[in-house]
């Protein structure tokens, strides 16, 4: 019963509160720092969504000793445990603490809804030229190996998904087999590369590529870049039909054939097992919004004699399936972005620089986030507290002049 | 304690051997979704060959001298984006393709294997700006700065710009350098709108300054 008491007082405790507090602002800063040397994703993740951070910055400025620290995760979920127990367990149940209370509750509710964002939140785009429409979302730094099948006009027809997940596992010198029962036959995937280029073998700087040579290419590392948008991955895939003894097939995948311009038909390595057409192609990993957006028309608007953009926005259609004859008209704009269906569809930006035929694509950010609005309801609960407790305290002080004025 | 020490022991070896290589269980597929074949909203197709599916090192490919390829600059140079430029995907003639401006309507890129010695290049430049050619000896007094730890020569001319693959300015700037050692020639070129430019020639610096070969 002591050993409770006394975890009880410790997670209860100021004194936890403060070092909490401390250690906070220590690896904000730390990681703020760090990420000119790791980037923002990199850093976010080491930083922030972690249980514990072993800090390379001191030897990033000369200090050859790598700094332990508890992660922002841990960080986070102590200060709640704190927070909930501190000041909404511990503390006396009366009125007058209520407005305290209230106020306690609104910043619990802020930290469950960072919880819940960390957890279910999915950011990804839609690239669209006008006249085109789509529901498919692709992630900004995550790839997923696909396996198309094919029908007999050679239009695909069925997508098996390897996921991301079960990809970056596979580094160099392992192996990696996947099967489906509905597919005749397996992958085994190696050499899974989070930055690679295929570059042909008469390549000026081929000699750097170790590893096989698959159809006069080779498989080349290069340094992963910051952003992690930027890094195309890359690897060896041998497909193994089931009931056949056929020689294995090898295929390099790398992820630059998928990084397509908008509205441009991506390019697969195609292979036939059983007389069945099939595709294999490392792209962006991509979900689908619950409806489709149609971009009707994408305006860019400059101010008279520059080059500068007064208004760029998105008149769009949202269609309930792809053939929806009619569909709700929806104009997006930067800051006044489209929510529905508990998907948030922003203007990001456009594209190409400088198109030669004037046709600029727009490309949606598609934020899927189940806490979306949780902020917004914590920030007035927050408000409703701090102003109990103001008012409460203002008629304290105006009780307490009075008295003092008539005792005078 | 020495038992548990004995069957602790084959158990860490395991994890070890199966973290360390060799291949693991078969991951079965459970991820499967229909496509609509009549969706042609960018819509897988077999490539026909390699080269297809990999487009951007095989640009040019073999038809140029000796199978070579446009080069991947990210594998042979280190360089640093100045902040607020973005970088686009190399094409065969920019080893290095950067944007800036709000619009992206400036460009600067980094071109190795020009032809041509420093003068042709310059009044290349400088014809593409409508501007008459430069002597010998009035290039020779052009200023310079340090391209790759060799001095490089600034060219920084005002006029309509007319280049190759990119879109007319009426009021452009021009501003690039030139490196020009034996038979190779290096270019960094930055064009587009004139206060554009004009705003971003401490960022052009930059870019040239963190200019190096990998490993030095």
């Amino acid at each position: 019963m002591d050993i409770l008491r006394s975890i009880y007082k410790f997670f209860s405790s100021f004194a936890l509160a403060t070092i909490v507090l401390v250690l906070l602002t220590l690896i904000t800063l730390l990681g703020t720092l760090d990420q000119v040397y790791l980037g923002l994703f990199v850093s976010i993740k080491t930083y922030f969504h972690s249980w514990f951070v072993l800090s390379e910055l001191p030897s990033r400025v000369g200090i050859p000793i790598p700094l332990p620290l508890p992660g922002g995760l841990l960080l986070m979920i102590l200060m709640f445990i704190n927070m909930a127990l501190g000041s909404v367990v511990h503390v006396r149940k009366r009125l007058r603490g209520l407005p305290n209370l209230v106020t306690h509750f609104g910043m619990l509710f802020l930290f469950i809804s960072a919880f819940v964002t960390f957890i279910g939140k999915r950011d990804g785009y839609i690239d669209l030229f006008p006249g085109q429409s789509s529901n498919m979302i692709s992630s900004y730094k995550t790839w997923q190996l696909e396996i198309l099948e094919f029908n007999e006009e050679e239009k695909p027809t069925k997508a098996h998904v390897i996921p991301w997940e079960q990809l970056v596992g596979i580094k160099d010198g392992r192996e990696q087999e996947f099967t489906s029962a509905s597919l005749p036959f397996s992958l085994s995937v190696d050499s899974f590369i989070r930055n690679a280029r295929a570059i042909h073998s008469t390549h000026a700087d081929a000699y750097r590529a170790g590893g096989r040579e698959v159809d006069g290419y080779k498989l080349l590392s290069v340094p992963r870049d910051k952003r992690e948008e930027r890094n195309y991955p890359g690897c060896f895939v041998a497909v193994k039909p089931k009931d056949s003894k056929e020689e294995e097939k090898p295929v390099l995948l790398s992820g630059l054939s998928s990084a397509y311009m908008a509205g441009v038909s991506p390019k697969v390595a195609g292979f036939q097992v059983g007389g069945k057409q099939y595709g294999l192609q490392l792209v962006k990993t991509s979900w689908q919004l619950p409806y489709h957006i149609k971009l009707d028309k994408f305006i860019f608007e400059k101010h008279p004699g520059t080059d500068k953009p007064k208004n760029y926005e998105s008149r769009i259609t949202r269609l309930e399936t792809r053939d929806a004859a009619e569909g709700k008209k929806v104009a997006v704009r930067m800051n006044e972005p489209m929510r529905h269906d508990g998907f948030v569809v922003f203007q990001e930006s456009f594209g190409p620089p400088n198109p030669e035929d004037g046709v600029y694509y727009s490309q949606f950010a598609i934020s899927d986030n189940p806490s979306d609005q949780w902020p917004t309801i914590a920030l007035v609960i927050m408000t409703i507290g701090l102003t109990l407790q103001f008012l409460w305290k203002l008629i304290e002080y105006l009780n307490k002049s009075q008295k003092r004025s008539r005792k005078a | 304690m020495v038992r548990v020490f004995f069957y602790l022991l084959p158990a860490t070896a395991a994890l070890l051997l199966a973290a360390c290589g060799g291949s693991s269980e078969p991951i079965e597929i459970t991820d499967v979704r229909e496509l609509d074949p009549e969706n042609t909203f960018e819509q897988p197709v077999i490539a026909e060959s390699d080269k297809q599916r990999f487009p951007r090192l095989t640009a040019g490919g073999e038809d140029m001298a000796g199978g070579g390829e446009s080069s991947d600059a990210s594998t042979t140079l280190d360089w640093v984006v100045p902040d607020g430029w973005t970088e686009v995907p190399a094409t065969r003639f920019r080893d290095i393709n950067l944007r800036f401006g709000e619009q992206s309507e400036g460009e600067c890129y980094m071109t190795r294997g020009m032809q041509g010695d420093l003068a042709g290049n310059v009044n290349r430049w400088r014809k593409q700006v409508g501007l008459e050619a430069l002597t010998a000896e009035e290039i020779a007094e052009l200023p310079t700065l340090s391209l790759f730890g060799r001095p490089a020569t600034v060219v920084s001319v005002d006029g309509p710009y007319t280049g190759m693959g990119s879109k007319p300015i009426s009021d452009a700037r021009l501003h690039g350098a030139i490196l020009s050692v034996g038979g190779a020639t290096v270019t960094v070129k930055m064009v587009g709108p004139k206060s554009l430019v004009a705003e971003n020639e401490g960022k052009f610096d930059e870019f040239c300054a963190s200019l190096s070969l990998k490993g030095q």
